[in-house]
């Protein structure tokens, strides 16, 4: 009886070829830990969560209940005073990360998202103050369209690749609703 | 042609293959992974689930609404429960229908998180610390976080029905209470810790 050579050979090279294949796709995951890790950005993410839901948007005395009026004036509407910040500068500057030379620290979002509509609950959504009731209202309600109308979302666009954006949660009080301050950092 | 030449073929296709496979193997054994490495035991993940478990508590007791969730228990009977519990005397499947249960909801809902609620408080024989529950969904996983926040009860302090509203019973004037009455020659009733222990599902 011949011996089948070829059918041999050919058995042999694609198993080899299939481990091949498989080391080299495997090669990349092996290699994330020692890849630049985002340690930075995630430090950053949790001092600015930390210092805006714990003082500079409500008061030391009271960790995470924020203060209506000076929450409002972080996000772009009119400074009442005796707020924690300065309202004349910049995001970046109020929060310390300008970066050193200026434009060389991380870009970052800062968002408040809640569900304010208690007639029927679609999920949370980023949160808005209506100006003229004067009450908080969702962003995709219809009542937020107004110019004096403040989003409360500042900062940049995250990048459409989500998987490199820090993000750092705090669970805060608004205008007695449950609401969640949410920095994005990348 | 040689016989047993065909099969040297395979059996040395096979054995380069285990060789690449077993150093590919041991490379991996290298590889270190650091607490902040991205998977769902990342230390980050328990610090955000640590400060939110802190702010939902915080919340709550700012509007008086962990101390109404502490005395929202019903009496009636031998042996008092929460009210409308869906397991024995404690919430399982939902959260507390009381404006404590809102908040807990509006905190941990609908990101893959399950929490246990628990109020730990001190025998009034033996010291010992008794833990109640108020909501458990099962043993929490190892990489939980605990929060708690401390709620001191007085003597004159007064039960809350289904709606929150004060009842006429005092919390001393009932037997079925889950504290007892640590202290009975003071105002004070008993210190409760209310605990929060948050994991990722």
């Amino acid at each position: 009886m011949r011996a089948q050579t070829t059918l041999d050979f050919a058995i042999g090279v694609s198993i080899f070829l299939i481990a091949v294949v498989f080391v080299l796709a495997f090669l990349p995951g092996m290699l994330q830990p020692f890849v630049e890790s985002q340690e930075e950005n995630t430090v950053v993410a949790d001092r600015v969560a930390d210092q805006l839901s714990r003082g500079t948007l409500g008061s030391p005395a009271t960790p995470f209940t924020l203060n209506t009026s000076c929450t409002v004036a972080f996000f772009g509407g009119t400074d009442p005073g005796g707020c924690r910040f300065d309202a004349s500068q910049t995001l970046k500057e109020r929060l310390g990360l300008v970066g050193a030379p200026p434009g060389t620290g991380p870009n970052l979002q800062v968002e408040i998202r809640g569900n304010v509509t208690l007639t029927s609950p679609d999920g949370p959504a980023t949160l808005c103050w209506d100006a003229t009731d004067e009450r908080l209202v969702e962003n995709d309600d219809g009542n937020c369209d107004q110019a004096d109308d403040v989003p409360f979302v500042a900062g940049g666009e995250p990048p459409s690749d989500r998987s490199s954006v820090v993000v750092s949660r705090r669970v805060v009080s608004v205008d007695r609703h449950t609401a969640t301050l949410i920095t994005r950092v990348w | 042609m040689n016989e047993t030449r065909g099969q040297a073929h395979t059996l040395e296709a096979i054995v380069a293959g285990v060789v690449l496979i077993s150093s590919l193997v041991f490379a991996l054994q290298v590889t270190a992974v650091t607490p902040l490495s991205a998977s769902t035991a990342s230390q980050h993940i328990e610090n955000q689930q640590q400060a939110s478990a802190t702010g939902a508590l915080a919340t709550a007791a700012d509007r008086g609404a962990l101390r109404r969730a502490v005395l929202y228990w019903n009496d009636t009977g031998d042996t008092g429960r929460f009210h409308d519990p869906d397991h024995n005397n404690y919430y399982s499947n939902e959260a507390p229908p009381n404006e404590f249960g809102d908040v807990l909801r509006g905190a941990f809902e609908g990101r893959g998180l399950a929490y246990n609620v628990f109020v730990v408080h001190d025998d009034a024989d033996s010291d010992r610390e008794e833990r109640q529950r108020m909501v458990y969904r099962g043993e929490a996983s190892d990489h939980a976080v605990t929060v708690g926040w401390t709620v001191t009860i007085y003597d004159s302090d007064l039960l809350y029905d289904e709606d929150e509203r004060e009842t006429d019973t005092t919390v001393s004037s009932t037997g079925s209470f889950y504290a007892e009455d640590t202290a009975p020659d003071s105002i004070v009733y008993n210190v409760v810790r209310v605990e929060v222990v948050v994991w990722r599902m």
